[in-house]
C-alpha cells in the first residue's frame, strides 16, 4: 500500500514536459507544501504510527483476543455446561421415572401381598372360629345329654322307689300271694 | 387252700357211702360215716372232711330249690315246683321255701347256680336298667 503510494506520488512529480509543472508540483506550488518539512512529518508519523501499533494497537488486540477467546469459552463451557446440565436433568428425571415405576410396582406387590395375607389370617381365623364353636356345640350337647341322663336316671330311681313302696303297701297278702303263685306257675311252665 | 388229690378222693368215696339205695344223702348214712371218721381219723383227716363238707354242700345245692316268695305260695304250687324241676334236671329235687316281704310279690327259684326270677323288684330293676 505504502509502495504504490509512493509510485503514484512519483509519477504525479515527475515533469509532464519541459517548462510544465504536474499536478504534484502545483498542487505543491498551490497549498505552499515543503517537501523536506512534509518528508519529516510523515517520517515522525510512521514512527508514531509504529509505536502506537506496537506498544498500543497489539496489547489491545491481544487483550481483546484474549478476552474473546475467554469469552468463547465460557459460552462454549456454558453450552457444554447446559448440555449437561439438560443431561443430567434427563437423566434425573429417567432415574426418577424408573423409581416412580419400580416405587408403584413395588407398591402393586405389596397391596397384593397384604391382600392375600389378610385373605389367609381371615380364612385362618374363620377356620378357628368354626373349630371353637363346633367343639363349644360338642361339649354343650355331651353337657345337656350327660346331664339329662342323670335327671332320667334319677327321676327312673324315684319312680322305681316309689311304685316298690306303693306296691308294697297297697297289695294285701291275698293278692301278694296269688301273684307269687302266677310267678312261680310262669317260672315252672318256662321250663317246658 | 391247697390241692390234695388223695384226700379229695377220700372225701369221694365217703360221701358215696353216705348215700342211700335211692342215691340221695342219707342224715343217717352220714351220721355213720361221721362216726366211723371220728373212731379212726385219716391221717389227713381236716382235709377229708372239708371236701367232703364241701362237695355235700355242692351236692344239696344241686338237689335243692331254695324259692324265695314276696307271698304265701301254695302246697299245690310248691310241688309243681319241685315236680317241674326234678323233671328238668333228672334228679328228686328238694324245695326249700320261705317268705320274703322285701319281695313284696313274686318269686324266685334257685337250684345250684341256675336262679329262676319273676318279682316285682326284679321288674322294676330291669326297667330302671333298661332306662340307663
Amino acid at each position: 500500500m505504502l509502495t504504490q503510494f509512493l509510485t503514484q506520488f512519483t509519477l504525479a512529480a515527475a515533469p509532464v514536459a519541459d517548462g510544465e509543472a504536474g499536478p504534484i508540483q502545483t498542487i505543491v506550488q498551490n497549498f505552499g507544501l515543503d517537501s523536506g518539512f512534509f518528508f519529516g512529518q510523515v517520517v515522525n508519523f510512521l514512527i508514531v504510527a509504529a509505536l502506537l501499533y506496537f506498544f498500543a494497537f497489539r496489547p489491545i488486540l491481544r487483550t481483546v483476543n484474549e478476552r474473546q477467546t475467554k469469552i468463547e469459552d465460557g459460552l462454549r463451557y456454558s453450552e457444554e455446561m447446559k448440555a449437561k446440565l439438560a443431561d443430567a436433568e434427563k437423566s434425573h428425571e429417567e432415574t426418577l421415572r424408573k423409581a416412580s415405576v419400580e416405587a408403584q410396582e413395588i407398591l402393586k406387590e405389596a397391596k397384593a401381598q397384604a391382600s392375600q395375607l389378610i385373605e389367609t389370617k381371615s380364612e385362618e381365623a374363620r377356620a378357628k372360629a368354626e373349630d371353637i364353636i363346633q367343639r363349644g356345640e360338642l361339649s354343650l350337647a355331651a353337657e345337656r345329654k350327660k346331664m339329662l341322663d342323670e335327671v332320667q336316671g334319677e327321676v327312673t330311681r324315684l319312680v322305681v322307689a316309689t311304685t316298690r313302696k306303693v306296691l308294697d303297701r297297697e297289695l294285701s297278702d291275698a293278692e301278694k300271694s296269688s301273684f307269687s303263685d302266677r310267678a312261680a306257675s310262669e317260672l315252672t311252665e318256662s321250663l317246658r | 387252700m391247697r390241692k390234695n388229690p388223695r384226700a379229695r378222693k377220700l372225701a369221694v368215696r365217703l360221701l358215696a357211702l353216705c348215700r342211700d339205695g335211692e342215691g340221695q344223702l342219707s342224715p343217717d348214712r352220714i351220721d355213720e360215716v361221721l362216726a366211723a371218721l371220728r373212731v379212726k381219723p385219716p391221717r389227713n383227716h381236716r382235709e377229708v372232711l372239708h371236701y367232703l363238707s364241701f362237695l355235700a354242700e355242692r351236692e344239696i345245692a344241686a338237689s335243692t330249690a331254695r324259692v324265695v316268695s314276696g307271698g304265701e305260695l301254695s302246697p299245690q304250687t310248691i310241688e309243681q315246683i319241685r315236680s317241674r324241676f326234678s323233671d328238668k334236671y333228672g334228679r328228686t329235687i328238694a324245695v326249700d321255701s320261705r317268705r320274703d316281704p322285701s319281695m313284696i310279690a313274686g318269686t324266685r327259684v334257685q337250684v345250684g347256680d341256675d336262679v329262676y326270677e319273676i318279682s316285682i323288684p326284679a321288674r322294676l330293676s330291669a326297667i330302671a336298667g333298661a332306662d340307663r
